[in-house]
């Protein structure tokens, strides 16, 4: 490889990784992923909060709410996971297999639905705050 | 040559040996450097413990070949990347941004062939801009998330971090202080975090401010060295309060790259002997305090 094309190589990639921060930034805004990771430069930007995540199967009109500590534990391992991903990946981990594990679990429930809540810091109020994300599920699959 | 041009901006007034100084002073730093973060990442877990401390016996074995063998040493940080590729594989997405400039580090090093003068300027002027990216980026994503503003993210550390109060109590009147510490993020309405204190406000403007100015300041050659000497000392104070000791001690070795000498080869067994009172902390061989 010659010196020009190492230049030309290595330009490049800093070009890249000095315009990336943008479109990192839309990606927390839109899709939630973690300001801390995917190399945005975002550390100490803002804390690092919990994603928590609810699930709630419907029987007819009753919606009951399913206590993680009361799952059996491979489903509360799923959740635990899921959340954690999500934290990471933002909208983009969709919850679509732990629905269907939880609605392979919850044998007689119509649906599940999962609420999803971001909590973050919002800089106007300087307290915390939370972004919901709702995902129901029925037994023909379609969310 | 628009590319050379571009590249050429971070070019420093350094001579020809002090190049060649700079360059192998930056190739030994960055192989004991994540010879000494990857075994304290390996150090952290329990499980596979052995396994995990292959990974960093692996890497200061390129750095102890890269320091007896000049001549094997881009053979040395071309193994170390592959070796760091794995960790790469294994811990993303959960990849920490630091991890990431050490990498691109590595591959800097691997790619240029240091003995060559136009391939070590591209080396080092590789490295220069990376860090002027990471410095500037780090200050337009704070006035981004406006959180710096009214100082809420700070305000939100000095109550979680006992290390940011330990900083804060010489900005914060006591009241202040006490109150932010009394707060915790454990339910949607917690806070508020905004600090009202003018003192600690002006230092939380004044962050992002010096992060979006000082790269300017490094660009242009006659403020270079006090921009240098300034930026490691901003450094220092935010690692008093954020404790990413290792990350400071990298982006200090990114900044010593624009000094006309090679003080970082000067000040790499000062380096070593850091990163062996930190390895002793976390083995326990000395006082334990919370670092990253």
């Amino acid at each position: 490889m010659t010196l020009a094309a190492k230049q030309r190589l290595v330009v490049a990639v800093l070009a890249v990784l000095a315009v990336w921060p943008i479109a990192h930034r839309a990606l927390v805004v839109h899709a939630r992923i973690d300001p801390w990771r995917f190399f945005g430069w975002a550390m100490y930007c803002t804390p690092k909060l919990p994603v928590t995540v609810e699930a709630r199967a419907s029987y007819g009109r009753a919606r009951v709410p399913l206590v993680t500590g009361s799952l059996p534990p491979p489903l509360q391992r799923a959740i635990y996971r899921f959340s954690h991903r999500r934290a990471q990946w933002g909208t983009f981990e969709r919850p679509d297999r732990l629905a269907a594990r939880l609605l392979a679990d919850q044998r007689d429930a119509d649906a599940i639905e999962i609420l999803v809540r971001h909590w973050y810091l919002d800089a106007p109020t300087a307290t915390i705050k939370e972004a919901r994300y709702t995902y129901r599920y029925g037994r023909d699959g379609m969310p | 040559m628009r590319a050379a041009r571009l590249l050429g901006l971070t070019d420093g007034v350094a001579s020809e040996d002090a190049q060649a100084g700079l360059a192998r002073g930056f190739q030994l730093f960055v192989l004991l450097h994540v010879s000494a973060r990857t075994l304290l990442w390996a150090l952290k877990d329990d499980d596979h413990l052995a396994l995990r401390l292959m990974l960093p016996a692996g890497l200061a074995l390129c750095f102890l070949v890269a320091a007896r063998r000049p001549a094997w040493a881009r053979r040395a940080t071309l193994a170390a990347l592959l070796l760091l590729s794995t960790k790469l594989f294994a811990s993303f997405p959960g990849t920490s941004n630091h991890f990431f400039i050490e990498y691109c580090c590595v591959a800097l090093l691997t790619l240029c062939d240091l003995r060559d003068a136009g391939e070590r300027a591209l080396a080092l002027n590789a490295a220069r801009w990376l860090m002027l990216i990471v410095l500037f980026w780090s200050g337009v994503q704070k006035v981004l998330y406006g959180t710096y503003f009214n100082a809420a993210f700070l305000g939100f550390s000095v109550a979680h971090k006992p290390s940011f109060a330990a900083v804060f109590a010489w900005l914060l009147p006591a009241e202040e202080l006490a109150r932010l510490q009394g707060l915790r993020a454990t339910a949607v309405g917690s806070g508020p975090f905004a600090i009202n204190a003018p003192l600690a406000r002006l230092v939380a403007n004044g962050a992002y401010l010096f992060e979006i100015v000082a790269p300017c300041l490094l660009l242009w050659r006659r403020t270079r060295v006090w921009a240098v000497l300034a930026t490691i000392g901003f450094l220092v104070c935010i690692e008093a309060g954020a404790r990413e000791l290792m990350f400071g001690a990298l982006f200090v070795n990114l900044l010593l790259l624009f000094l006309p000498r090679p003080v970082n080869r000067v000040l790499l067994p000062g380096f070593a002997a850091f990163y062996a009172v930190l390895i002793a902390t976390r083995l326990g061989l000395l006082p334990k305090f919370q670092f990253n």
